[in-house]
């Protein structure tokens, strides 16, 4: 768990989560995150300077900014003639001072509106170099439409299966284009090794260091070979890629593609919600294993994993059921998958659900009225098939949220403080922390059961306790009449824009 | 290049957050918006900035209508601020939006101020220096304070400690000299009497508004380094006392006095900081004091 606690807190202390109230940062943030798992690459914007001392603070780079980022300053006379000699310097510099094995030229919403043949240009500067140098394709301006997200929404909702997978290809983010980029340009077509995936290194949430070594070392149990991390691996690594025989990704983009040009087939996990839980982990490794022919092996080795923590999910669940609790969520496509996993999973008594929700969520999120309905649906198919006795409270507020609260023992919530002041002491619901094995899954709820007993978790007592927080836009309060403003221009100029 | 500074949009962002009754309008990509929150951070509690997001369309058809648009909206959303600020970054400068033409449409309440700030056009400092400039065009002729009076200039909000600084500043000359406006924690009505100073401190780039304000009103300016420690403080209050018509012996003294003690708790560990090489980052404001403390 230290991993993740590192990560939450490290993570936490940049205010992004606050910052996407008021807007989304451009798509060359999901480039950067893609490069920079990658042994050794260089990114070079190009674009004006301020694009790139902006991505060096806040690309996610995990904890650091990204210091090796380059960027080409475009300025004035480059709008208008072009940048393709002061490019080419910059290439020919990184390529002398630093000799990556690769760089990446990243395109920005200037060079893509004055169209700058950034392929042609790397193309011909290109036998100069020792680098192997990239050039991005933009497929999107700025930034991602919002189609994707609310197809897979609908979808989501839709579904009937236990999961509902994704059509949504996700044209325009950042990262994508960069791995569309690595499929078309870096990879060649190889032998096929049987039983051999790659996999993606990146998006698996808090902790993933350790969550990916433990996967990788379940997967060699059952008698998969990983191929290779990707983008987290060398440029040979990258070449070789076609290597494998799967490839297990989060995003479907890119592995479409090299489905396409290599015939590899893929598992895409869409959210990694729909895969949580001890069903959800052994289903991972079954689709895995059936896709390679390793069922037998597969299901030995689960049942086996899976033996080795029942002692420790057995204690757990069993101090779970003395207890009622009283779960606080604000999404509505999460709460089902939390429902089945505290009862089914933890063994824990719900005995009061809270939706808090956005009043403005259908408008915002483009549902329609059919869709909402669904979501809710799912809901109240999730306690039914979880023999969940909870009773469903949605946006309750004041008398009625402190009851629902104190019929239980304890409250299952977010950060929000509003909820420390409800008499009854708050657990996090530590669900973001999403686990791939039954080590990590067991881990997450002996730190609960550690909070429980030790009675630590927040309160009336906190500083924050004392102020009066929105319900749904923490942190603003009922005060923050700017801040809201703030909100609601972005909710006006993006969220409910056509697109 | 690896940038250790933004672009003329993120200057004249940072010159010009630190209207307390402004709010922002980046007419710009959403990106914009996302870099220029980072240096809200000493404000997370007082979001007054947006985006008009432009996107694909507006590309091919012109913006100019989302800035319309805006400026419609922020009337009833921003009911408490006085003035609106709007940012036009690199994609409206190169597609040609006529923002001024948009604004000049604008019937309601607030003062609106236009700033040209595509980032293609220079550094942070240069954005800093031409967003100050078009401070001066809020200004009014008034009378100067009776008592002594100062205008700060060139410190931004996002400055490291300039807010708190501010406060310790206004405490330590209370008695003696008024903070008639500190750009960098101000409000649009302050703004407008920045005239009625006796003396514009300079720290770092606001020279150009500085020299703007010396034309037209005829109010002398100093350019000093940022007054960190004894030292720094006590010879920034020395060029007060030259300039102004006050005596500062007390508040000098008094930081010799109270200095003494601090000293003394530390003298132990400050010989081990003697000689000891540096790297110094700052603000422009605040980079050569540092530097002169160090």
């Amino acid at each position: 768990m230290r991993e993740y606690y590192l990560d939450n807190f490290l993570l936490g202390l940049k205010p992004f989560s606050f910052w996407h109230h008021f807007g989304v940062n451009g798509k060359i943030a999901g480039s950067l995150a893609a490069i920079h798992e990658m042994e050794s690459a260089v990114p070079v914007l190009y674009g004006p300077r301020g694009c790139g001392f902006h991505y060096r603070y806040s690309a996610r780079s995990r904890n650091t900014p990204y210091y090796e980022l380059e960027c080409a300053d475009i300025q004035d006379r480059d709008v208008v003639f072009g940048a393709e000699e002061r490019l080419c310097a910059l290439l020919r510099q990184i390529d002398a001072e630093q000799r990556p094995e690769l760089i990446f030229v990243l395109p920005t919403v200037l060079s893509d509106i004055i169209n700058d043949d950034l392929a042609g240009i790397v193309e011909a500067v290109h036998p100069e170099l020792r680098s192997k140098v990239v050039a991005v394709r933009s497929q999107a301006f700025s930034h991602m439409d919002k189609s994707n997200t609310r197809k897979r929404l609908q979808e989501r909702a839709a579904c009937t299966a236990k999961r509902a997978g994704c059509s949504a290809v996700y044209p325009g983010c950042g990262y994508v284009e960069v791995m569309d980029a690595v499929v078309e340009q870096l990879m060649e077509p190889q032998t096929v090794e049987p039983r051999t995936v790659n996999l993606e290194s990146f998006i698996w949430g808090f902790g993933g260091e350790v969550k990916l070594r433990r996967m990788l070392a379940l997967l060699e149990k059952i008698g998969v070979q990983v191929n290779t991390l990707l983008p987290a691996c060398s440029l040979e690594q990258m070449r070789q890629a076609p290597r494998a025989q799967l490839n297990i990704v989060r995003r479907r983009k890119w592995a479409l593609a090299m489905q396409q040009r290599f015939g590899t087939d893929f598992l895409h996990i869409a959210d990694m919600q729909e895969w949580h839980g001890l069903q959800g982990i052994k289903d991972y490794y079954l689709a895995i294993a059936a896709k390679l022919g390793l069922q037998e092996r597969a299901e030995a080795v689960l049942a086996a994993e899976l033996a080795a923590v029942q002692p420790q999910l057995d204690a757990c669940r069993e101090l779970f059921a003395k207890h009622r609790f009283a779960l606080i969520s604000g999404s509505l496509a999460a709460l089902p998958e939390q429902i089945m996993i505290y009862e089914q999973d933890f063994g824990l008594p719900l005995g009061s659900v809270c939706l808090i929700l956005n009043p403005s969520f259908q408008k915002e999120a483009g549902v329609d009225s059919a869709t909402l309905a669904k979501m809710h649906e799912r809901i109240e198919a999730a306690m039914a098939e979880a023999g969940c006795k909870a009773k469903l409270y949605i946006n309750p507020a004041g008398a009625e949220l402190r009851q629902a609260v104190q019929e239980c023992d304890f409250v299952l919530a977010g950060s929000n403080p509003r909820y420390n002041n409800l008499g009854r002491l708050v657990l996090p619901t530590l669900l973001q922390y999403s686990a791939f094995d039954f080590v990590s899954f067991a881990e997450i709820m002996q730190a609960m059961a550690r909070r429980l007993t030790a009675g630590q978790g927040l309160h009336d007592g906190l500083l924050l306790s004392r102020l009066e927080y929105d319900a749904i836009f923490y942190p603003m309060t009922a005060d923050d009449k700017n801040t809201r403003a703030s909100r609601e221009m972005y909710t006006k100029f993006w969220r409910t824009r056509r697109r | 290049m690896k940038p250790m500074n933004g672009c003329a949009l993120f200057g004249v962002y940072r010159a010009l957050a630190g209207v307390r009754d402004a709010v922002i309008v980046q007419h710009s990509v959403v990106g914009c918006n996302w870099g220029t929150l980072a240096m809200a951070q000493s404000r997370l509690y007082d979001i007054r900035q947006a985006s008009t997001v432009i996107y694909e369309d507006d590309v091919i058809y012109g913006g100019c209508g989302l800035v319309t648009q805006a400026l419609l909206e922020i009337d009833a959303l921003y009911p408490d601020c006085s003035t609106a600020f709007i940012i036009s970054g690199c994609v409206p400068n190169m597609i040609g939006d006529d923002v001024q033409a948009a604004a000049a449409e604008y019937t309601g309440t607030k003062q609106i101020v236009c700033v040209s700030a595509p980032g293609y056009e220079g550094s942070e400092g240069k954005g800093m220096e031409r967003a100050l400039l078009q401070l001066a065009s809020l200004c009014r002729s008034c009378e100067r304070t009776a008592a002594p009076s100062i205008n700060i200039l060139g410190v931004t909000a996002a400055d490291p400690y300039a807010l708190n600084d501010l406060e310790i500043l206004r405490e330590l000359l209370a008695s003696k000299i008024k903070i008639n406006c500190a750009v960098q924690d101000c409000c649009a009505a302050e703004l407008a009497r920045l005239p009625a100073a006796h003396l514009n401190i300079v720290f770092g780039g606001s020279m150009q508004l500085a020299q703007k304000l010396q034309r037209d009103y005829g109010t002398p300016y100093v350019e000093l380094a940022y007054p960190y420690g004894v030292q720094g403080m006590l010879d920034f209050l020395q060029i007060l006392e030259r300039e102004l018509p006050v005596d500062l012996a007390a508040v000098r003294n008094n930081i010799i006095e109270e200095s003494k003690l601090l000293v003394h708790k530390t003298a132990v560990l400050l010989p081990a900081l003697y000689g000891l090489p540096a790297a110094l980052t700052g603000s422009g404001a605040q980079l050569e004091g540092m530097r002169r403390f160090v």
